[in-house]
């Protein structure tokens, strides 16, 4: 049974999860931080409520999500990597991989809160 | 966490100068010196070797010093022609073959240390002890479910062809001593040798256990700890590629999902 098509498919465990999670994230956010430089770009100079008004625009607001969610996840798996590589005691180890979950967790949630408040105006 | 200094009895001190009386073309050796029995730091030795009686290549400069100089340099080696890999050192700043990297090849003195990152038996002579355990890890022979053939197991030219740039490894530890995430890691990742051969059996048109064998390197640390430095092919006496077999590992793994 040789490489490609071949291949015998089976689970995928967190390792290789893990590797696709960062590859995709990564290509999904060469066009997102292209579109985030731009509309930084566009807002610069701005006022309050011109940003708020570009930012309640749907498109634009799922487009900032999207980005979110992207950089965030992207961000939990390569600081997770560098943990694994260089942080060898087993306490530190799982404290340290814990507190980059729960750190991206946190500000994932709360900067998807706010394009959401934007967005709908809650 | 990861050490980044040496500790303090492993700083190595200037040692003694062997000069070469009366050549023409002389030739300074730098060489890195310990032993386990004097409870010394290591030391680097100079030797001077007159290149008019030597051999071109830096093994015969090593060859010619222990027979006629010093008799307690101790370093491997066996083949003297690149196919052992019992001589693997750094030699100039770069893991290589002693006996197929030439004296010409390196403009001033010739810097020689075992290879990096390996606890030191004694001199060049690194302990590969958990190299080869990693080795055996990957079960490297053929594995098969189907009944054997009466004769051999056959495979086409075009699935031989898939082995080519694998089997040429002679395990002489260069890549996987070259690598910074086998240096931070090395217990636990298998580094570019052991998957290397990985690869060499899971792209073997005759092997059967591709699920088992994929199954055993789905870990964070004995494949993922790889992150395309490339010092293994850059280092690879024999011209191998090992960060292309990893990636190759990696997609397989990506496409079994």
């Amino acid at each position: 049974m040789a490489a490609s098509s071949s291949t015998p498919r089976g689970p995928m465990k967190s390792a290789t999860r893990d590797f696709r999670r960062q590859r995709t994230t990564a290509l999904a956010l060469i066009p997102l931080a292209l579109f985030l430089i731009a509309l930084l770009l566009a807002l610069s100079g701005a006022d309050y409520e011109t940003a708020r008004h570009y930012l309640g625009n749907p498109i634009v607001s799922f487009l900032v999500i999207l980005t979110i969610v992207s950089a965030v996840l992207h961000m939990r798996v390569g600081m997770g990597e560098v943990i694994e590589d260089y942080v060898h005691g087993r306490f530190f180890h799982v404290l340290a991989l814990t507190a980059n979950i729960l750190f991206c967790v946190a500000v994932g949630l709360a900067s998807i809160y706010a394009a959401l408040k934007i967005l709908i105006g809650f | 966490m990861v050490q980044f200094n040496l500790p303090k009895n492993s700083r190595p001190t200037e040692g003694k100068t062997f000069k070469a009386e009366g050549a023409t073309r002389v030739k300074r050796f730098r060489i890195y010196r310990w032993s386990p029995d004097d409870n010394q730091n290591p030391r680097i030795d100079t030797y001077e070797v007159d290149l008019d009686k030597c051999g071109p290549m830096v093994l015969d400069a090593l060859i010619k010093i222990k027979n006629e100089v010093d008799q307690t340099l101790t370093f491997r080696r066996s083949c003297r022609e690149g196919i052992c890999g019992s001589c693997a050192m750094n030699i100039d700043g770069a893991n290589t073959l002693a006996c197929t990297k030439g004296i010409a090849e390196i403009k001033g003195d010739v810097a020689i240390y075992p290879l990096p990152h390996m606890p030191v038996v004694k001199d060049l002579v690194p302990d590969l002890t958990t190299f080869y355990a990693q080795h055996a890890s990957i079960e490297p022979w053929l594995q098969t479910k189907t009944e054997e053939p009466k004769k051999e197991w056959l495979q086409t030219h075009e699935d031989r062809e898939k082995l080519d740039g694998l089997y040429e490894c002679i395990l002489c530890a260069c890549c996987s001593t070259s690598c910074p995430s086998y240096w931070w890691n090395g217990d636990r990742y298998l580094g570019p040798a052991a998957l290397l051969q990985a690869y060499r059996w899971l792209a073997d048109s005759r092997d059967q256990n591709t699920t088992e064998r994929l199954d055993f390197l789905e870990d964070p640390f004995k494949l993922y700890r790889c992150h395309t430095i490339m010092n293994c092919a850059k280092t690879c006496p024999k011209g191998l590629n090992p960060a292309k077999a990893i990636a190759e590992i990696k997609q397989m793994m990506v496409e079994r999902a």
